[in-house]
C-alpha cells in the first residue's frame, strides 16, 4: 500500500505521505503512529465531549474531593465537579489553542522567512535582528508579558503563544531558504527568466516545506505547555471554561488531600505533549533523509 | 561578411572577495577575484565554439554572464549587433529567449519537488508558447501547454511523453535528466545555447549518445553552441573553433583542427600531453608544468602561465613572488635547506610586485646577498635573466626584476596566440 | 608465495527499504606485492563499495560474505581493535575529494600528530613532527604548510597531504578510490607521477579505483573491469587493452572519446539496477553478441588465452 501511495501519487504531499508510510515499521515511524494515534484520540474526545462526558463540567455534582471510584472515575475536585468530565471537556482548549496559535505563527513566520532568506541583504539583516530579539526572550515569560497586556480569552492566549513561536518558523525557513537559494535548480529557474515570485513560490517553497511539519509538532507541544503554564499562573482563560492548566492551578494546593484532581489534568497535559513530541521527532527522522534525496539511494553506490 | 551571432569584446568579470562593509574594512580592502580578465571572441551563426580550460579559468563565469546570471564588470557583449552588456529587466527577459544554458549537473538543475513535465510547463507559462513566426504566444490554456510539453518531450526522445510528464527527477537516469534539461531550454527556442560541461557527469559509455543528441538538436533547431569543457578530447570532436582559457584569459584561439594539429601555446601543449590515453603501449614520460593554477585574486604578472611554463623566457613576467616560489621548491630538499639556512626560512621573504625582499634585522645581509645571487644564477633559469639588480638597502636584501614585455594576442599560422614565444 | 591481497567470492549486499541491493557479487581478485591493479568501471558498478569492503568501511546495513585475506590474515574476521590497527598502518586508503576528508578545524600538523599517535600513543610531539616533515618532503609539500588549516591549501596540495598521511606507516597496500576525479587533468597527471615515484620508494602496491580508462592504461600492471557488481574481465593491462574479450570491455573501450576519436559510439541501454536478484549475465540486455544461454545462466569467470585472462562470458 505504501508503494501504491508513493508511485501513484504525483503530488509532493502524496510522495511525502508515501515515504512516511514506507517507513512505518521503523522506530521513527512507530513513534509517529503512536503520537498521531494519541492526538487523534484526544481530538475525538474533544469533539464528542457533549456526548461522552458523564456530567456537566462546571456544575457541582457531588461533594468536593471525593476519591476516584464509583460514578466518578477520576474523583471530584475542590468545587465538587467531576474530574473526568472536566478532563474531557478540557481537551478542547489545548487543541483550539494549537490550531489558532500555530496557524498565526506559520502565517507570519513562513512568508517572512521566505522573503527574508531569498532577498538577503539589509532587509534580511533587519528582520533577522527583530526576530532574534524576540527569540532571545524565554518563551513563557514573553507569553506572560503579552497575555498580561492583552488579557484573557482563547484568542488572546493563542496570539501570545503565536508571537513566541514566529521567530522559530522564521529562522528555520530562512536558513533552509538560504541554502536552497544556492542550488543550481534555483539558478536555472532564474536563468530561464522566471519572475521572482514564481521562483520563491514554486522552486524554493516546495523544497523548504519539509521542515514545517517538524516545527509544527514541536510548536504544538510547546503551545500546550505554555498555555498550561499561563493557566497555572492565573493568566489563562476565564474560570467558566474547563481547562487542564486551570484545574492544576485550582487544585494543586490541596494535592496531599485530593491528589487526583491535580494528577489527572497533569497526566493528560503530559500525554498530549509527549504525543506531539513523538510526532515531531519521528517526522524529523523520516523527513530528514528526504532532504538528502539527491545523494545515492541507500546502498546502490559503486 | 555576415555579422557574428555573438561578439564578446574585452569582457571582464570581477567578483569582490569580501562582501559586507565590515569585512571590507578588516580584510584586504578591494581584493577581487579576476574571474574573467579581458576576453575577446566571436561566434558565428551555426558554429560550435569551444571554450576549453581547467577549473578556475573563467569559462563557467563567461557562461553565466552570457545568460545574465552574472553582471559583467566591464567590456561588451553584442548579440546580433545589439549591445546586451547591461540589460534592463525587460531586455533580459527577451534575451533569455535567445541565449540559454545547459547545465553540467542535470540533476541539480531540476527542482526535486517538481515533476519534469511541470518544470517545462512552467517555462511555457512564463514565456508563452513558441509561435509560428518566431514570436511567443501567451496562453492560459493548460491543455495547450501540456500539448506543447508533450511535443518537446517527443523532440528530445522522451517517449511516450505522457509517461515522462509525471516523473520526478530522482526517478530518471542521468541521460534522461540531461534530455529534460535540454527540453526545458528548447522550449524557449533559443538561438545560442551555452552548454556547460554537458557530459562531464555522464558515464563514458553513454557520453557519445548525449553528444550525438546535442548535434541532432543543433541540426533540427538551427542552433549555435558555445561548448564549455575541460576535456580537450571531447572539444576536438565537437567544436569547429576553440579558445583555450587560462586564469581568465584566452591564450590560444582558432580552428580546432589547426590547434590540435599544431598547438603553439605551451599551456595548450601541456593540456594535450597530460591527457591519459587508454593505450598502454604508448607510455611516454610527460613533461608537466610545475605547480598548480594560482588563485585568481592576485594573478601572476605578465603572462599568467609564466611561473609554470616549461618554455618560459626572461621577459615573461618574473616578479617577487616567483623568487619565493623558487626558494620554497629548492628548500624541499632538507640538505639544501640546511646549507642555505642563512637565507631562510621562506616566510621571512616578502614579495611586493616586482621586488622580493628579506629583512635581515640584526644579521649581516652580506652573506645572504651572495647566497641569493648564487641561487638565482644557478637554478633561476630564465628568471635570472629578468633580474634588474640584487642589492642591499640598509638591513634589507632586495631582488628587483625588470618589468615584463607587453603581451598581446598575435596571429601565428592561422590562430591567435598570446605568448611571447611568437 | 601468497599474494598481498586475496579476495575470494566477496559479496556485499545492502539492506534498503526497497529491498536488498547487491552492490558486489562474487568477486575474486588477487593483488601481488609491488604491483598496481586498476579496478575500472562506471558509476554504480560496485568498485567503490569493493574498496571500502576491504577496509571494512561499509555502513551498518551492509552484509559482507566471502573472504578478504591481507598478508595471510582474514580481514573480515578481525576484531574492531585489530582492524583499526590495520587501517592506516598496513592498509591505507585515499579518497576522491580531499577537502572533505581533512578536518577543517584542525591544522595540518595536528592531522599528522593524531594519526601517528593513534597507532603509537607513546610518540612525542617532536618526533611525530619530524616524521611528518619527512613524509611531506616525499610528496613535495613544503613543511610550512604544517601550521596551516586545510582550506588554506590548494586542492592539489590537499590531495598530497592525504597521500602523505597514508604513507606515515609505510603501508603495503594503498587503495586509491578515484583519487584524481575531482582534479584537473594537469594536476591529475602530476599526482599520478607522484604516486608512481612513491610506489617505488616505499615498495607499495596500489589498488587504483577509477572510471578513467586512460589512467588505468598508463598506470596499472593489471586491470579488472567491473560491471553490475561483478568482474567482467581481468588480466594484464597491455593485452587487455590491445584485445579486450568481454563485450562490455569492448564496448567501453570503443566509447572512450580521446584525441584520435573520429566517430562516436555508445553502449546501448542503461546499466541494470542492483536491486533484487537477477539470473544470467547482467550485460545481457545491452550485449550485441548475446546468446540464449546468457539470459538464464551466469557465466562464471574462466581463463582464456595465453595471457590467462579471466573473462565472465559464455563466448569463451
Amino acid at each position: 500500500m505504501a508503494g501504491w501511495f508513493a508511485r501513484g501519487r504525483t503530488s509532493l504531499v502524496g510522495r511525502l505521505i508515501g515515504t512516511f508510510l514506507g517507513q512505518s515499521r521503523t522506530i521513527a515511524g512507530i513513534l509517529v503512529w503512536i503520537g498521531l494515534g494519541v492526538v487523534l484520540t484526544i481530538l475525538v474526545l474533544a469533539l464528542l465531549a457533549p456526548f461522552i462526558a458523564p456530567f456537566d463540567p462546571n456544575t457541582k455534582v457531588a461533594s468536593p474531593e471525593l476519591p476516584p471510584g464509583g460514578a466518578f472515575v477520576m474523583g471530584t475536585d475542590r468545587g465538587g465537579q467531576d474530574v473526568l468530565s472536566r478532563i474531557i471537556w478540557g481537551s478542547r482548549v489545548p487543541l483550539a489553542i494549537i490550531a489558532v496559535s500555530t496557524t498565526i505563527s506559520l502565517a507570519l513566520g513562513l512568508p517572512l522567512g521566505l522573503v527574508s532568506g531569498f532577498a538577503g541583504g539589509r532587509m534580511d539583516r533587519g528582520i533577522l535582528l527583530v526576530m532574534d530579539s524576540i527569540y532571545a526572550f524565554p518563551g513563557l515569560l514573553l507569553a506572560i508579558a503579552i497575555a498580561a497586556v492583552i488579557g484573557r480569552g482563547i484568542l488572546n492566549i493563542s496570539f501570545a503563544i503565536a508571537v513566541v513561536y514566529i521567530p522559530t518558523y522564521f529562522r528555520v525557513i530562512r536558513t533552509h531558504v538560504t541554502s536552497v537559494k544556492q542550488e543550481p535548480y534555483v539558478e536555472a529557474a532564474v536563468a530561464l527568466g522566471m519572475p521572482r515570485r514564481r521562483v520563491i513560490g514554486r522552486y524554493i517553497l516546495p523544497n523548504v516545506a519539509q521542515s514545517i511539519p517538524v516545527i509544527f509538532s514541536v510548536n504544538a507541544a510547546d503551545a500546550v505547555l505554555t498555555e498550561a503554564g499561563l493557566a497555572v499562573l492565573g493568566l489563562g482563560l476565564p474560570p467558566g471554561i474547563p481547562d487542564w492548566g486551570f484545574d492544576i492551578s485550582l487544585n494543586w494546593q490541596r494535592f496531599d488531600v485530593s491528589w487526583w484532581a491535580t494528577f489527572f489534568p497533569g497526566l493528560f497535559i503530559l500525554i498530549l505533549t509527549t504525543a506531539l513530541t513523538f510526532v515531531g521527532e519521528g517526522l524529523n527522522d523520516i523527513l530528514n533523509p528526504l532532504l538528502r534525496k539527491r545523494e545515492y539511494k541507500a546502498g546502490a553506490q559503486a | 561578411m555576415t555579422e557574428p551571432l555573438l561578439e564578446v569584446r574585452d569582457l571582464k568579470v570581477y567578483f569582490p572577495v569580501f562582501s559586507g562593509f565590515v569585512q571590507r574594512l578588516l580584510g584586504g580592502g578591494d581584493a577581487r577575484v579576476h574571474a574573467v580578465d579581458g576576453v575577446t571572441f566571436s561566434i558565428a551563426e551555426g558554429e560550435v565554439f569551444g571554450l576549453v580550460g581547467e577549473s578556475g579559468c573563467g569559462k563557467s563565469t563567461i557562461a553565466k554572464t552570457l545568460v545574465g546570471l552574472v553582471r559583467a564588470t566591464s567590456g561588451q557583449l553584442l548579440f546580433r549587433g545589439e549591445d546586451v552588456t547591461r540589460p534592463d529587466p525587460k531586455t533580459l527577459f527577451r534575451l533569455r529567449e535567445r541565449i540559454q544554458l545547459i547545465y553540467q549537473d542535470a540533476h541539480a538543475a531540476l527542482s526535486p519537488a517538481m515533476t519534469v513535465g511541470e518544470a517545462i510547463a512552467d517555462v511555457l507559462r512564463t514565456h508563452g508558447l513558441p509561435g509560428p513566426s518566431g514570436n511567443r504566444v501567451q496562453t492560459k490554456s493548460e491543455d495547450a501547454i501540456r500539448e506543447a510539453v508533450y511535443r518537446t518531450f517527443d523532440d528530445v526522445g522522451l517517449s511516450p511523453p505522457a509517461f515522462y510528464y509525471n516523473k520526478y527527477p530522482d526517478e530518471l537516469s542521468g541521460g534522461q535528466k540531461q534530455r529534460v534539461v535540454a527540453a526545458r531550454v528548447l522550449a524557449l527556442r533559443p538561438q545560442l545555447i551555452v552548454a556547460d560541461e554537458p557530459v562531464a557527469m555522464l558515464d563514458m559509455s553513454v557520453r557519445a549518445r548525449m553528444l550525438e543528441f546535442l548535434m541532432e538538436l543543433k541540426a533540427k533547431y538551427h542552433l549555435t553552441y558555445l561548448f564549455i569543457t575541460h576535456d580537450l578530447a571531447t572539444a576536438k570532436f565537437m567544436c569547429d573553433r576553440i579558445g583555450i582559457m587560462y586564469l581568465g584569459r584566452i591564450v590560444e584561439m582558432g580552428r580546432a583542427s589547426t590547434i590540435y594539429a599544431d598547438p603553439k601555446h605551451p599551456y595548450t601543449k601541456a593540456l594535450l600531453e597530460a591527457i591519459p590515453i587508454p593505450d598502454p603501449e604508448r607510455k611516454t614520460k610527460k613533461i608537466l608544468p610545475r605547480g598548480e593554477v594560482p588563485n585568481a585574486v592576485w594573478p601572476p604578472a605578465g603572462c599568467r602561465f609564466h611561473p609554470r611554463c616549461p618554455a618560459v623566457l626572461a621577459s615573461c613576467g618574473w616578479e617577487g613572488r616567483d623568487v619565493i616560489a623558487l626558494l620554497e621548491e629548492r628548500w624541499l630538499s632538507p640538505e639544501l635547506a640546511e646549507r642555505e639556512a642563512l637565507a631562510g626560512p621562506v616566510k621571512e621573504w616578502e614579495a611586493d610586485g616586482l621586488i622580493a625582499r628579506r629583512e635581515m634585522g640584526k644579521a649581516d645581509p652580506g652573506p645572504v646577498y651572495d647566497l641569493i645571487r648564487r641561487i638565482l644564477l644557478e637554478s633561476g633559469g630564465p628568471m635570472a635573466g629578468a633580474v634588474r639588480k640584487v642589492s642591499i638597502e640598509g638591513t634589507v636584501v632586495v631582488v628587483e626584476f625588470r618589468p615584463p614585455d607587453l603581451l598581446v594576442p598575435k596571429e601565428a599560422e592561422g590562430r591567435l596566440v598570446e605568448c611571447l614565444l611568437y | 608465495m601468497s599474494a598481498l591481497l586475496e579476495l575470494e567470492h566477496l559479496s556485499v549486499t545492502f539492506e534498503t527499504p526497497q529491498g536488498p541491493v547487491h552492490a558486489v557479487q562474487d568477486v575474486s581478485l588477487t593483488i601481488e606485492g609491488g604491483s598496481i591493479v586498476g579496478l575500472v568501471g562506471e558509476s554504480g558498478c560496485g568498485k567503490s563499495t569493493l574498496g571500502r569492503a576491504i577496509l571494512r568501511l561499509l555502513p551498518e546495513n551492509a552484509t559482507v560474505a566471502g573472504s578478504v585475506r591481507f598478508a595471510g590474515r582474514d580481514v573480515l574476521a578481525l576484531s574492531p581493535k585489530e582492524i583499526r590497527d590495520l587501517r592506516g598502518r598496513n592498509l591505507a586508503m585515499i579518497f576522491q575529494d580531499p577537502m572533505t576528508r581533512l578536518n577543517p578545524l584542525m591544522r595540518i600538523r595536528d592531522h599528522f600528530i593524531e594519526t601517528i599517535r593513534a597507532h603509537n600513543p607513546a610518540v612525542r610531539q617532536g618526533q611525530a613532527l619530524e616524521r611528518a616533515k619527512k613524509v611531506l618532503a616525499d610528496v613535495r609539500v613544503p613543511s610550512d604548510r604544517l601550521g596551516m588549516y586545510p582550506h588554506e591549501l590548494s586542492g592539489g596540495m590537499r590531495q598530497r597531504v592525504m597521500i602523505a598521511l597514508c604513507l606515515l606507516f609505510k603501508p603495503a597496500l594503498l587503495i586509491a578510490d578515484e583519487p584524481t576525479t575531482a582534479l584537473d587533468v594537469i594536476l591529475e597527471a602530476q599526482i599520478l607521477q607522484l604516486l608512481q615515484s612513491i610506489m617505488h620508494e616505499y615498495s607499495m602496491s596500489v589498488l587504483l579505483i577509477t572510471h578513467n580508462l586512460g589512467l588505468v592504461a598508463e598506470f596499472s600492471d593489471r586491470v579488472a573491469v567491473m560491471y553490475a557488481g561483478r568482474i567482467a574481465e581481468e588480466g594484464a593491462t597491455p593485452p587487455l587493452f590491445r584485445e579486450p574479450r568481454h563485450p562490455y570491455t569492448q564496448g567501453l573501450l570503443r566509447s572512450v572519446i580521446d584525441l584520435e576519436t573520429t566517430s562516436l559510439y555508445s553502449v546501448p541501454g542503461e546499466p541494470p539496477s542492483l536491486l533484487g536478484e537477477t539470473a544470467g549475465c547482467p550485460f545481457y540486455p545491452r550485449c550485441d553478441k548475446r546468446m540464449a544461454v546468457c539470459e538464464t545462466v551466469y557465466p562464471e569467470p574462466r581463463l582464456v588465452g595465453e595471457d590467462h585472462r579471466k573473462v565472465a562470458c559464455h563466448l569463451y
